[in-house]
């Protein structure tokens, strides 16, 4: 997956709407540990949400790990493991 | 040291379970209040103690079983949640919040006034966060439904684990846990910690 797949422009999206995090979500490369970046385990639970309602899917429970939430890539991984298109 | 007898725990309504006397060395008993809760899933009932120890004087209180050896709280998560998130939570995603993250039960003890709503589902939440954290469910990925908050009769609120995480915690021999909540101003926070007595409970005369 390119680092600028629709995916991870999505997860980047939800990360700038949601993620409050420290740095610039937009800009965020596929590997940046996000939770170093400030993410907390509130604000990983509405970037979910938000991408849940945007491509309408739900993320199985397995995936719903800290470490799923760890990056974009991970993130984008997830979603595409979850059906999202 | 002496030890500390901390009486007969006596059945109330089920599902408490008889709890037969506890000796725990070297404390002085402050205050003790009984609890109990049940777990769900693998039809087991647990039997939850919440106590609290004062140390022996001038001790360094690290609790001992009356064999002597150390016993610690071996699982313990605390979370604590901003009133506001959780309200903005609400505003962006609706009842799609509510859905996803608690069960029919917690929304409704939650209640329908809006500042109230706010803080006893951001406590929820933060317990359930407080579970995954004191049972290391953080890499299984569990969902957050399977933790649930219950409020026993008296008002003390309890933990019932469902589904998979139920069957993680059976798995890993946890039975025994505590949670306490409490908010104030923009805040909730709620502890979980795995507990284990220090004597096996004994079967009622």
């Amino acid at each position: 997956m390119s680092a600028s797949s629709p995916l991870f422009d999505a997860v980047r999206d939800a990360l700038a709407a949601h993620g409050r995090l420290s740095v610039d979500a937009r800009a965020l490369s596929p590997d940046t540990d996000l939770y170093e970046s400030g993410l907390t385990s509130q604000c990983s639970v509405n970037v979910m949400l938000a991408l849940e309602g945007r491509f309408d899917i739900e993320f199985p429970d397995h995936l719903l790990t800290r470490s799923t939430f760890s990056s974009v890539a991970r993130i984008a991984d997830a979603l595409a493991q979850s059906g999202a298109a | 040291m002496r030890p500390n007898y901390l009486g007969l725990l006596r059945r109330k309504t089920s599902p408490h379970e008889w709890i037969g006397p506890l000796h725990l060395r070297g404390f002085d008993v402050r205050r003790v209040s009984a609890r109990a809760s049940g777990w769900s899933g693998g039809g087991h009932n647990g039997a939850m103690l919440s106590f609290h120890l004062g140390s022996a004087a001038g001790s360094a209180g690290v609790p001992c079983a009356p064999d002597g050896q150390p016993w610690w709280p071996v699982g313990l998560g605390v979370d604590l949640v901003h009133l506001p998130r959780v309200a903005q939570a609400l505003d962006a995603f609706g009842e799609r919040f509510v859905q996803r993250l608690f069960t029919a039960q917690e929304a409704l003890d939650a209640g329908a006034q809006p500042v109230v709503r706010v803080e006893r589902l951001a406590a929820r939440f933060a317990a359930k966060e407080a579970a995954i954290k004191a049972f290391g469910l953080a890499e299984v990925g569990v969902n957050w439904r399977d933790l649930e908050v219950a409020r026993l009769p008296d008002g003390a609120p309890v933990l019932r684990v469902h589904g998979r995480a139920a069957a993680v915690l059976q798995s890993r021999g946890v039975a025994h846990w505590a949670l306490s909540l409490s908010h104030d101003g923009d805040h909730a926070v709620a502890v979980v910690a795995i507990v284990q007595p220090a004597v096996p409970a004994q079967a009622a005369p």
